[in-house]
């Protein structure tokens, strides 16, 4: 068994997991524009060196208030159809290698979290949601 | 040494590394017919190349072993030993050759005989040629240098981007030492070093910039060849001109225009050029030539395909659209001639009457046109029927770096791409006037109705709380031509920005065309002009009337006004006026059922009017439609002016399509298009018929034909059926008369009898005969 190395982070109070193959960094969000008329969940744009990445806002995606903080926020950068997000969580904890392999998802997951988990997985006696990159950055038909 | 040379050596080179193993596998193995095929196409492809490069050396024997291959390949050869070893010896030379090309620039003298026959013949090789380990010595005898001379090495484009977007990192770091260092003042003396690490990193960002660039030959290199081998497909005979290949574009867009252009070459081959004997029967030279150009103006770089042939026949381009149900008969009459020649990018569409091996497959310019678009450029139509076709391809130089407007909305700036910008003009300008009625916002400028989009509505963010006057227009177009004005708080500088494609997130909001990052390091927006337009449905409210309009009335909007005899005043568009003519009265006269003037000897047709009894001259508007003029005789002229933008249809119809208002009063505007109908579908209907009986040659058909129907004759030759009213009969010929004609004899010699007739190289004495006979009728 390979372990597999996972970044935790919280969401709205929910601790998920991200799987470290799909992530290039966590960076220091600053010098935002927003995007005018753009989806809710994207909070803007911002730079990193020379790259222009999408900031979103991971709460809003899923169906929570947003925060309301961008500026000086630590954002996990992912790379998803060749374009560079910045995700914006509550909270990063830490990186982690887990043996366990992923589960299925048994039940049935609120709304917001349905779209986005796409496993599970078992860490230090709790169990946490594996969360897809590029399903937060277009959700599929949010409530309209 | 030139460009083409050099990538044929380094293509050479490259693929001789690729298949050395091949030659090798293929010598041990000789039926292996992959391996054979490898090599075949190799030869094939040096011998092609060659025929540019005057290399005849290696053309002869890359033709050799080509010879040789192909009989291997259809089993006319067996592939002995010694053929191989023939082969081998032949690419040996090719290479060694091309080494030395790499040194000395030049093909050095010699005979190739010996590999040549050894190919050709099955026995065994008369000097049988080094082998290769033999030539490898030869090589470690003369460590010469191995040929590199040419100094060009390939690299994958994505690490070119790579070091682009490093420069870029470069280039913004230096910005924030920059302000670090001017916050701390000149602590140190670190300025003077700063300045050098900032001068190298302008200097080392220009030179990325260049390496993406290309010259445009290698797109025009191919094109020489491709129009020898249609031509010659076609049995068309035509000369190439290549002008501006050194014009530097990049290469990315360089790969983007391939296609369109070499899609316009084929077309002007295909569609274009005639066959010798139609372009002699036509009076061109047998040659036809297609005139390949660049050059660079601005950002952009123009490059022209000109040729001589056809040009685009308008009319049966409209039958072809109405054909294929492009457009409707009904809206096709009612079309400018250039709105006509549009209908050529419609998709789907091919003017060509048959589809040929080389084009006409139904891909058409509208994909030349989509192709070019897409990469921010304009396709140009400059047609000149019967006598050729000019296409014009506006491209920006690079995909990447634009000059773009930063503008201020709210409190965010944005950039507005400069391509897009008319003209930017203050609010409070007096040449400006704002309207705002039932939540519908116009601008006038000077005289000229323009939606006006205020850019923080587009975008749903709050207006700032200053009033109209601060604000700045910017006037812009929308891809459809509309153009709007844009009202933006503030605009700042031009900048040329680094354009990145933006996240599909961004795009789908239609307002976006792109991201930048400009100096300050904070993520700014590309707007997209024909997005906003759209959402602020600009094109449907205000200019609507206008787009449907038959003749573009906002490309060529300077109208001449003039007076009638009742002293009513009409305009009509100045761009299809011709000039103006002083006519005595003498000079017109009513022939073949309209009337008719004589100007410089030539017959102009007349829109028919009474004229009072008592002018001596009048003045006649030289109008050409359609490639085709008529003249229409007013009173006076009045004023140029320019025509306003809202209209009203006429409900009369007749000439007078639409009434508009100049300086207070409602004015009729003259519409050409059927001014023409009238003057030209009115001759249709009542034109006296005139058989040409007894003779049918190149005279009648070339010339006298055509100046009859200039005249306003409907011309039956010897053979056609129907009757005639008059008929001119050549020699004794005239029993074969239709029954009740006026016959009018023509004679063949200019000495005159006093019978009447006339000598029939006569036009002048022929129309005049003809005019006799319809005044006596």
């Amino acid at each position: 068994m390979i372990d597999t190395l996972y970044l935790i982070a919280n969401i709205a109070g929910t601790r998920v997991a991200f799987r470290s193959c799909a992530i290039e960094s966590v960076v220091i969000v600053r010098n935002v524009s927003p995007v005018p008329c753009a989806p809710t969940h994207m909070a803007g744009l911002f730079a990193l060196r020379s790259r222009v990445m999408s900031l979103i806002d991971t709460r809003v995606a899923i169906g929570f208030e947003s925060a309301g903080r961008a500026e000086g926020e630590k954002a996990i950068v992912v790379d998803v159809d060749g374009h560079f997000y910045g995700l914006l969580v509550d909270g990063i904890e830490d990186a982690c290698f887990v043996s366990e392999a992923e589960m299925p998802i048994q039940g049935r997951l609120a709304d917001g979290w349905h779209d986005v988990a796409t496993a599970m997985i078992e860490h230090d006696g709790a169990t946490l949601l594996v969360i897809d990159a590029a399903q937060l950055v277009t959700p599929r038909q949010k409530a309209a | 040494m030139d460009e083409i040379l050099q990538l044929f050596l380094s293509e050479t080179t490259e693929t001789m590394e690729e298949i050395g193993g091949e030659i090798v596998a293929w010598e041990a193995d000789p039926a292996d017919r992959t391996r054979l095929d490898t090599i075949f196409r190799f030869v094939h492809t040096v011998k092609g190349s060659c025929g540019f490069l005057d290399l005849p050396r290696i053309a002869a024997l890359s033709h050799a072993a080509e010879d040789a291959l192909d009989a291997v390949r259809r089993g006319e050869r067996e592939a002995s030993p010694q053929l191989v070893s023939a082969v081998l010896a032949i690419i040996d030379r090719i290479v060694e050759l091309t080494e030395t090309i790499a040194t000395t620039g030049v093909e050095p003298s010699g005979g190739d005989r010996d590999l040549i026959e050894a190919v050709h013949g099955d026995g065994a090789p008369a000097a049988r040629a080094p082998t290769r380990a033999g030539e490898t010595a030869e090589h470690e005898d003369a460590p010469a240098p191995k040929g590199q001379s040419w100094r060009t090495i390939r690299v994958p484009l994505d690490l070119l981007d790579d070091i682009m977007n490093g420069v870029s990192d470069m280039v913004l770091a230096r910005n924030e030492v920059a302000r670090k260092l001017r916050s701390a003042g000149n602590a140190s003396g670190v300025t003077g070093a700063f300045d050098r690490l900032s001068n190298s990193i302008a200097e080392m960002r220009a030179t990325a910039g260049k390496m993406r660039m290309q010259r445009l030959n290698k797109l025009f290199a191919p094109l020489p060849r491709l129009v020898r081998d249609l031509g010659q497909e076609l049995g068309k005979r035509v000369d190439v001109v290549v002008d501006g290949g050194e014009v530097e574009l990049d290469r990315e867009m360089i790969e983007s225009i391939r296609d369109p252009l070499t899609h316009i070459v084929r077309n002007a081959i295909d569609h274009g050029i005639e066959t010798p004997d139609k372009r002699r029967a036509a009076g061109k030279p047998e040659n036809g030539t297609l005139h390949i150009s660049a050059r660079q103006s601005g950002n952009q770089i123009v490059i022209d395909v000109s040729d001589d042939g056809t040009g685009i026949s308008i009319d049966r381009l409209v039958a072809k659209a109405v054909a294929d149900k492009v457009i409707s008969a009904a809206a096709a009459r009612d079309l400018s001639a250039e709105r006509k020649l549009d209908l050529i990018f419609s998709p789907g569409l091919t003017t060509s009457s048959e589809v040929t091996s080389i084009s006409g497959r139904g891909v058409g310019m509208d994909v030349v046109r989509s192709n070019i678009e897409r990469i921010g450029g304009v396709v140009d139509l400059h047609n000149r029927q019967g006598a050729g076709l000019t296409i014009t391809l506006r491209v920006p130089l690079t995909l990447t770096i634009i000059s773009g407007l930063t503008v201020l909305a709210g409190d965010q700036t944005f950039a507005i791409p400069r391509l897009s910008v008319d003209e930017i003009v203050l609010q409070s300008s007096d040449s400006v006037r704002i309207d705002h009625n039932g939540g519908l916002d116009l601008a006038i400028l000077r005289g000229e109705r323009l939606s006006l989009v205020y850019l923080e509505d587009s975008l749903g963010m709050p207006r700032a709380a200053t009033g109209d006057e601060d604000r700045t227009l910017i006037v812009t177009r929308e891809t459809g031509g509309n153009r709007y004005a844009l009202s933006v708080a503030d605009v700042y500088d031009h900048e040329e920005l680094v354009i990145k494609p933006a996240t599909p997130l961004i795009m789908a909001t239609g307002l976006y065309a792109g991201t930048t990052l400009p100096d300050s390091g904070k993520p700014m927006l590309l707007l997209d002009t024909t997005g906003i337009a759209a959402k602020a449905a600009v094109g449907r409210s205000i200019a609507a009337p206008i787009k449907d309009d038959p003749v573009d009335y906002q490309r060529a909007r300077q109208a001449l006004s003039f007076r009638e005899f009742d002293g009513s005043v009409r305009t009509i568009l100045l761009s299809f006026v011709q000039r103006i003519e002083d006519v005595a009265i003498a000079a017109m006269s009513r022939a073949g059922g309209r009337l008719l003037a004589v100007i410089d000897d030539r017959m102009l047709p007349l829109y028919d009017c009474a004229i009072p009894a008592d002018r001596t001259h009048v003045k006649v508007l030289r109008i050409r439609v359609n490639d085709r003029e008529l003249g229409y005789v007013i009173d006076d002229v009045v004023d140029l002016v320019d025509l306003p933008y809202s209209f009203e249809p006429a409900r009369k119809g007749g000439i007078v399509s639409l009434v508009g208002m100049i300086d207070g009063q409602p004015i009729e505007i003259v519409e050409p298009d059927h001014l023409a109908a009238a003057v030209f579908e009115a001759a249709v209907d009542n034109r006296p018929t005139c058989r040409i009986a007894g003779v049918d040659n190149h005279w009648t058909h070339q010339f006298l034909r055509p100046i009859l129907e200039s005249a306003g004759y409907r011309v039956l030759g010897v053979g056609d059926p129907g009757a005639a009213a008059i008929v001119l009969a050549a020699g004794d010929d005239v029993a074969a008369a239709d029954g009740k004609a006026s016959i009018v004899c023509l004679r063949d010699s200019p000495a005159g009898d006093d019978d009447g007739s006339v000598y029939w190289h006569d036009p002048d004495g022929i129309l005049a005969a003809l005019k006799r006979i319809e005044d006596a009728a």
